[in-house]
């Protein structure tokens, strides 16, 4: 018996040591990205690499937000990500809540519908954006950007919510009716307010997928100063024969950690929405 | 409040209570209700009509048009953007490219995440912050994964690009310029970026099998990969043909890996049908064309998806 906890107690040990290490070489990419922009420029060049930087350097983030029109760039995604995060979960707020009360006709084919949109080819539905922007003179404009992500927003918004709103019982609706309300008083005092959980998590989410997004931001800006984050580091890396590296390096730590951090505080919410749709319950 | 519509409203109670009786449901039959019902969805129907349904059958009509890029006319061709993409040279090598690119990252993603769940699933100090961080390639953009593998294999920074040099390893220094190992290179980086997700599922999974079962099974003197075999890949074929199918649709329809990496890149060698889309439309000016390949393209997804829910199906039946 003694010999057997022993054993479990090592296998233990050595499981989170081999975690540890499958940890690290998958983080690498990421590690090695966050070091290097602290190096300065020769340093990046040396050979053999150094890993941890022989001299720490703040030079490339000073270039980054004082130099270059990044500050601008992470303003319009913050722009773009919030008002389509808005929009987005509110109308799918609205909409879920009336498919899981009223039973309409053609509701339920309706979000199967919205899963298949889902699963189309971004860049089958970037041909019509471009081309019914472009006719509206819409093109290079932050709305077009806004209103393109909500094919994003929303349909992820109605799998997150989905089971929220549908595990609320209707007694706590059904009190509130006794008590006088209307039906949409119900909606916004009873049913929105016990929701929270996942109108958060939606709107997290969903604001995650919108500051990652790139193809639609490729295809419909072309302005300099009206580019999302992604779409300049995205021009960084594939218009610049000669790459300062140290510079694109803090230009994607500064656009990880945000994200990284958020999923830190939040992380049981950020599992529950990456899942959303793939599995029950 | 007023007296009268206070027993309005009572009687209102009353009659809600018994439809509610006799419904099973309580429901509130009046048509104002239904009014605010209809009005709640609204904005929802005019949005995805706008913003999805339009646009596709506007792909609809483009593939049967000829349509520059820039240009406000178009002229009506029939099917001869079919005809001409099938007759391009790109088109069946984009094809081949784009199968192997999503089956071959189905499988690493797969087999990685699988391996990784199951060392999840076991117990050991720290597992949950473990878990948390694994997660991290699936949350950061696509534009951060392709820097940082570009930086790791360049030619005078790179860290990967010097231990390749140094260990004489037979592949080239830098992948994404190599005809041979530009595809497997952008496999490589789609696994890492999305493997996550598979650990997700298969953890869930894995947590959902009772551990009873494996107590069983060892009393009955089953060996370790007698119970992987019956009792664990058993309970994941489901899962697996799931995630398995949106995995294939998402490598199927990822345009942001590859062109980051390569653009298509070296002479087409990785040039799959999202990268073919968008040089019809976006290089060579051709909306028409461009369509047409998406609809082709949408036609094979259609195809992939029914055998995937034609095997779950089978996997359903025979598992109950």
């Amino acid at each position: 018996m003694k010999t057997l906890l022993r054993r479990i107690h090592a296998s233990g040990i050595n499981l989170t040591f081999v975690a540890f290490l499958v940890m690290v070489v998958l983080l690498f990419p990421l590690i090695w990205m966050t070091l290097s922009s602290f190096k300065p420029n020769p340093e990046l060049f040396t050979r053999p690499p150094t890993i941890l930087p022989r001299t720490w350097t703040m030079e490339h983030y000073v270039e980054l937000f004082w130099f270059t029109s990044f500050p601008r760039y992470f303003l319009n995604t913050f722009l773009v990500g919030a008002v389509a995060v808005v929009i987005g979960v509110g109308v799918s707020l609205c909409g879920v809540y009336s498919i899981s009360r009223f039973k309409f006709i053609g509701a339920k084919q309706f979000t199967f519908i919205m899963l298949f949109i889902y699963m189309l080819p971004p860049v089958l539905l970037s041909i019509p954006f471009f081309q019914i922007w472009y006719s509206m003179g819409m093109l290079n404009t932050l709305t077009s950007l806004i209103f393109t992500y909500l094919t994003i927003t929303v349909p992820f918004a109605i799998w997150v919510l989905r089971p929220y709103i549908e595990s609320i019982p209707r007694e706590l609706e059904e009190a509130a009716r006794v008590d006088g309300c209307t039906q949409f008083q119900a909606f916004y005092r009873v049913i929105v307010p016990q929701s929270l959980p996942g109108i958060v998590a939606s709107m997290i989410f969903t604001f995650v997928v919108v500051w990652n997004e790139y193809l639609y931001a490729l295809i419909l800006i072309t302005d300099e100063n009206l580019r999302t984050v992604s779409l300049g580091i995205g021009s960084l890396i594939l218009e610049t024969s000669v790459y300062s590296w140290g510079l694109v390096n803090a230009a994607g730590a500064m656009a990880t950690i945000p994200i990284l951090l958020v999923f830190s505080l939040v992380q049981k919410v950020m599992v529950t929405g990456l899942t959303a749709g793939a599995v029950k319950g | 409040m007023n007296d009268k519509s206070f027993i309005a409203g009572n009687k209102h109670v009353s009659r809600s209570r018994s439809s509610a009786v006799r419904g099973g449901a309580f429901r509130f039959s009046r048509r104002r209700d239904r009014m605010t019902g209809i009005l709640l969805f609204l904005p929802l129907v005019a949005l995805m009509v706008i913003l999805s349904f339009y646009p596709v059958f506007r792909v609809f009509t483009l593939s049967l048009q000829e349509q520059g890029l820039f240009s406000q006319t178009s002229r009506f061709v029939g099917i001869s953007n079919f005809i001409r993409i099938f007759q391009h040279e790109g088109f069946w090598r984009a094809f081949n490219n784009t199968l192997v690119f999503s089956f071959g990252g189905l499988a690493l993603q797969t087999l990685l995440g699988l391996g990784i769940a199951m060392l999840l699933h076991a117990r050991f100090p720290l597992r949950n912050s473990v878990r948390g961080s694994l997660l991290f390639s699936y949350l950061v953009p696509y534009v951060v994964a392709a820097l940082t593998w570009r930086f790791m294999l360049s030619d005078a920074t790179g860290v990967l690009n010097y231990a390749i040099r140094q260990m004489n390893l037979p592949m080239p220094a830098s992948w994404f310029g190599s005809p041979q190992w530009a595809m497997p290179g952008v496999i490589f980086v789609n696994t890492w970026k999305n493997f996550p997700f598979m650990v997700l599922v298969f953890l869930a999974t894995l947590q959902s099998i009772s551990p009873e079962l494996y107590q069983a099974s060892a009393v009955d003197g089953a060996t370790r990969w007698q119970a992987f075999r019956y009792i664990t890949f058993p309970a994941l074929v489901p899962a697996l043909l799931i995630v398995g199918m949106l995995r294939t649709i998402w490598n199927y329809n990822n345009f942001e890996v590859v062109f980051l990496l390569t653009q298509g890149g070296p002479l087409g060698r990785t040039e799959t049908f999202p990268l073919l889309i968008h040089r019809f439309v976006f290089g060579e000016f051709s909306m028409g064309r461009g369509a047409a390949l998406a609809i082709v393209v949408l036609a094979i997804l259609f195809a992939m998806s029914f055998v995937y829910w034609k095997l779950y199906e089978t996997a359903q039946e025979r598992l109950s």
